[in-house]
């Protein structure tokens, strides 16, 4: 079957009367998930899963699907409304979507994360159907040194997130890293920095982190305030982007979609790592990069899409491979499974019905999201309007039920209380969260991926500049580190006009 | 204002009095008079949790009471039973977990419960499908050609497991000190990522857990022995490690235990009702699809298995230089 | 100079050192085999020698500005450590008395901080937490925590 008759066999299955229901109910549940922090879409998938016993397969996937792309495009709103990230992927969000909050544009930015996310998530779908299978060989190549490589490559973008001190930022990064240490040895199972607590068996999480660092630790800074600075003060401006906003941000939209839909094939941090790539990428082109973190457009628009161009594409090794590429996919296999159905290379030939059927309701449930969550950014924008007396609690009790219902866990809370002084104590010494974030879930990839690469290669660095792609990564990396440190030589060589 | 504030107080006093009636009930209706809970220590969506949830649903029809799954997951599985022991012991609170937590990260970590003492188990329910791969297109057709080839090529064959000190890597380790083999061991987190690896030719084999089999069945791996007691029902013509000559089987059951002081009557009240729920056959066939395999093992089964295997493990885990002693002292 | 470079630095300094000689502990392996140490040594190594440029940049610019006047003075910073404090001991109720209960009294103390009148804090606190409460028992099917009451 060829790509547009799939398509159309798809959306005739996806046009099946309970079919478009359950997709209707997915996304609508998938929002509700994603505006919550922390129960993001494991959870929903995982609470929702034996209800799905009932239904026939290709129906339980598609309201499954849903769900996740439902929460992928919900994700963002807390962290531009309150600063709290809900998930990893939305961290660099908060960096210039709550700046854009507090100048009362919080509509706009609301405005393209949606945009942002239906145009880069519908690419990606266009990416499953067409190249999916070659891709996904291409994904398969990617090995210890690979990883490495492009994790390393991920760490010099710490250079694009520091808006003050660079050295305070890498001693954010490498904070991160350390902290991201604690817990099991990836390699020899040791405990590490655990101190005998079994809940730091398996280290911090980082939502509870994110939301500390971010969320809680910005109700600290406020409380405290004399004469509270008034989020809105500011009278809500234009509720949509208007065209000026629309040509800043398209070319953000497209090179975070490109940079989405590959990291979103590898297996691992691949969509996290996308947002903060997507990031880095618009500051270092950017005419105005001093404008970053504090409300440009394009700080917004690049790592939403990218986050949603991952979440299409990480669909690609699930259903060519049979190879979930993150935790949400992990437990969306899990659901294949247990409706007897195998993803993998067979998929498309013994199930038609369930690989065109999910291909083409995604593409609906992106339609359907994008007219879901336009009219509700008026509706999320009141949000704002609540006087601060009644907000700051609010986002308190925000933080700890989005801690919590990450692993159904106390101890979360405390790890989330923590870093929220952790947070008011870093906005005192002038150091930014940002990157801490960024060393914290590169820290522990890039520690497996050099110990195996290591453990492959018996001690030999060669490994790394032996094989092609890890070589191209390692070569862009130093070209990355160096260019800035040329462009600062040039610019104090150049006589001051 | 004041009478107004007192009058607030008083009224939330009330209502919480209220709901804590609601939800607590008579406290002298038979058992089970409200919903279980089943404890489990891993994250939705892997086969511990499935599994679990599909013989919950099985219990809850004969139990007449739903059973409920709670996600805990965190120290490998630890938190989820030292969460059941700070439960009340009425039998409301139970967990679900793999004997690997009981005797082989008790071995590695210093868990706050004995592994032997703590618990009493109301069912050993299933156990995954081990094996040994290779990649479909790779020359070993059969275990022998595998180590023919190592013993030829030194520190040539890569493998992955699912982590140091895990089933599948002892697996290995005893392939290569029995054939005095010299291979170069790259860890994993979980079979999922072991396969990716073997898939992308990274590794030459592979010892992974139950996610082999849709890689087998789509052609992508190619499965050389099992790990197990017996041959799988699945794969008649694939021998056992045992029949090969290596003397290793799965020491991974997934177990359903509750808290030791648990009330007599009700424990056996629970032995009955998952004994029974274990033979429904509409959840033999959701573990079929799972890739699970069932097993059955009583309370006093169970035990001399985990004391069994304590054993070998303890040995192993020495032997590979993870531990010097276990951390745990096990009763 | 500022003041609260060297104040954070000095902090990074004993906690890398701190990390630096756990991490001889784990064992830091050889690069054919590296271990648990491995990658935590490195990494505090990398600080303390990222510490010493933020201490010399810092010393660079004596002359340059003393860092914001207003990050402890001038503002009600009580009221964080207030605010913190409630979370701590509501850290310690969640598990007793459960989350109905416990977050009641921590939404209670909230509201009265960013001063509002008892009445209606009492009444918002209520119903915020049994709103929430409903919807995660109800809707998302994720149990929050119960006490020894049983709710």
């Amino acid at each position: 079957m060829d790509a547009l008759n799939g398509l159309l066999y798809g959306l005739s299955v996806a046009f099946e009367f309970h079919n478009l229901g359950l997709l209707l109910a997915g996304c609508l549940l998938g929002t509700l998930v994603g505006v919550l922090p922390g129960l993001g879409p494991v959870g929903a998938i995982s609470i929702l899963l034996p209800l799905t016993f009932q239904l026939p397969p290709a129906g339980a996937i598609i309201m499954l699907a849903g769900i996740y792309n439902g929460a992928m495009y919900g994700g963002s709103t807390t962290s531009i409304l309150i600063n709290v990230p809900g998930e990893a992927a939305s961290a660099v969000t908060c960096l210039d979507g709550y700046a854009m909050a507090r100048k009362g544009r919080a509509g706009t930015a609301l405005g393209i994360a949606v945009f942002g996310s239906f145009i880069a998530g519908t690419v990606g779908l266009i990416g499953l159907q067409l190249i999916g299978g070659p891709l996904s060989v291409l994904a398969l190549k990617f090995g210890p040194p690979e990883y490495f490589a492009i994790i390393l490559m991920g760490f010099t973008f710490i250079v694009y997130l520091a808006q003050g001190s660079m050295i305070k930022a890498v001693l954010m990064a490498l904070a991160g890293i350390l902290l991201s240490l604690i817990g099991l040895d990836p390699i020899t199972s040791e405990q590490r920095f655990t101190f005998g607590n079994i809940h730091l068996f398996e280290g911090l999480s980082v939502v509870p982190l994110a939301i500390g660092l971010f969320g809680l630790a910005e109700v600290f800074v406020n409380l405290e305030k004399t004469a509270p600075a008034r989020v809105l003060q500011v009278k809500i401006k234009n509720m949509f982007p208007n065209k000026s906003q629309w040509l800043r941000a398209r070319w953000a939209i497209v090179r975070g979609t490109v940079i989405g839909f590959f990291m979103g094939i590898l297996p691992g941090g691949g969509p996290v790592l996308s947002t903060f790539m997507a990031y880095g990428v618009e500051k270092r082109v950017s005419k105005h990069p001093e404008k970053f973190g504090h409300g440009a457009i394009e700080g917004v628009a690049a790592p939403e899409s990218a986050n949603n161009a991952a979440a299409s594409t990480s669909f690609i090794p699930l259903m060519t491979l049979g190879i979930p590429p993150n935790v949400v996919l992990a437990v969306l296999f899990g659901a294949f499974m247990i409706h007897g159905v195998t993803p993998g290379p067979l998929l498309m030939t013994q199930h038609p019905e369930i690989f065109w059927g999910v291909i083409a309701s995604m593409y609906m449930g992106n339609v359907i999201l994008l007219i879901l969550n336009l009219p509700l950014i008026p509706l999320w924008v009141q949000v704002l309007r609540i006087p601060d007396k009644i907000l700051y609690p609010l986002i308190v009790l925000f933080c700890l039920l989005g801690a919590y219902s990450v692993h159904n866990s106390v101890f979360d809370i405390g790890v989330m209380l923590l870093f929220g002084m952790v947070g008011y104590l870093l906005n005192k010494f002038d150091f930014e969260p940002a990157p801490l974030v960024l060393g914290f879930v590169l820290g522990p990839l890039f520690e497996v991926n050099l110990r195996r690469s290591l453990l492959m290669s018996q001690g030999s660095f060669a490994i790394f500049v032996e094989r092609p792609i890890a070589l191209v990564a390692l070569i862009v990396c130093v070209i990355l580190i160096i260019l800035p440190f040329i462009q600062a030589i040039r610019k104090t060589s150049r006589p001051i006009s | 204002m004041k009478n107004h504030s007192r009058f607030f107080v008083a009224a939330g006093v009330i209502m919480l009095v209220v709901i804590s009636l609601i939800c607590s009930g008579p406290a002298w209706a038979e058992y089970p008079d409200r919903s279980i809970t089943v404890l489990v220590g891993f994250v939705p969506g892997g086969s511990m949790d499935l599994s679990a949830r599909a013989l919950a649903k099985s219990a809850e029809k004969i139990l007449g009471q739903p059973v409920m799954i709670e996600n805990k997951p965190g120290g490998t599985g630890t938190v989820a039973l030292a969460a059941l022991l700070s439960q009340k012991p009425d039998g409301y609170t139970l967990c679900a977990t793999p004997s690997s937590v009981l005797i082989r990260v008790s071995q590695q970590q210093k868990v706050p419960f004995k592994p032997f003492t703590s618990f009493k188990t109301v069912i050993g329910f299933t156990e995954p499908q081990l094996g040994l791969v290779v990649k479909s297109d790779a020359p070993w057709k059969t275990l022998k050609d595998l180590t023919a080839y190592a013993a030829k090529n030194p520190g040539k064959l890569k493998y992955a497991t699912t982590g140091v000190g895990s089933t599948t890597h002892a697996a290995v380790e005893e392939i290569a000190s029995k054939d005095k083999l010299q291979l170069i061991h790259v860890p994993y987190k979980g079979s999922m990522e072991a396969l990716t690896a073997l898939l992308g030719g990274h590794v030459e084999f592979a010892a992974l857990t139950s996610e082999l089999v849709p890689a087998v069945k789509s052609g992508q791996a190619r499965l050389l022995a099992v790990i197990s007691e017996k041959r799988s029902v699945k794969y008649p013509d694939v021998p056992t490690m045992k029949e090969l000559g290596y003397d290793f089987a799965n020491d991974a059951v997934f177990a359903i235990v509750a808290p030791a002081d648990i009330d007599p009557a009700v424990m056996k009240k629970l032995e009955g009702v998952f004994a029974a729920a274990a033979k429904n056959s509409e959840y033999l066939e959701t573990l079929d699809r799972i890739n699970m395999i069932p097993v059955y093992y009583d309370g006093r089964a169970f035990d001399s298995f985990l004391r069994k295997h304590w054993k070998i493990i303890n040995k192993s885990l020495i032997a590979s230089g993870a531990i010097k002693e276990a951390a745990t002292k096990p009763e | 100079m500022d003041k609260r470079n060297l104040i954070s630095g000095l902090f990074f300094l004993g906690f890398s050192a701190f990390v630096a000689v756990s991490s001889i502990g784990l064992g830091i392996g050889r690069l054919t085999n590296p271990q648990a140490g491995f990658m935590p040594f490195w990494t505090s190594l990398l600080i303390i020698l990222f510490c010493l440029i933020l201490f010399g940049q810092t010393f660079a610019n004596r002359s340059g500005s003393a860092g914001r006047a207003d990050s402890w003075s001038q503002v009600h910073w009580h009221k964080s450590m207030l605010a913190a404090g409630a979370l701590c001991v509501y850290m310690f109720l969640l598990p007793e008395i459960g989350y109905l209960a416990a977050t009641s009294i921590l939404m209670l103390a909230l509201f009265k901080l960013s001063s509002m009148k008892i009445l209606p804090a009492a009444l918002a606190s209520l119903l915020t937490v049994i709103l929430s409460y409903a919807l995660f028992s109800f809707i998302l099917n994720t149990p929050l925590p119960r006490g020894m009451l049983g709710f």
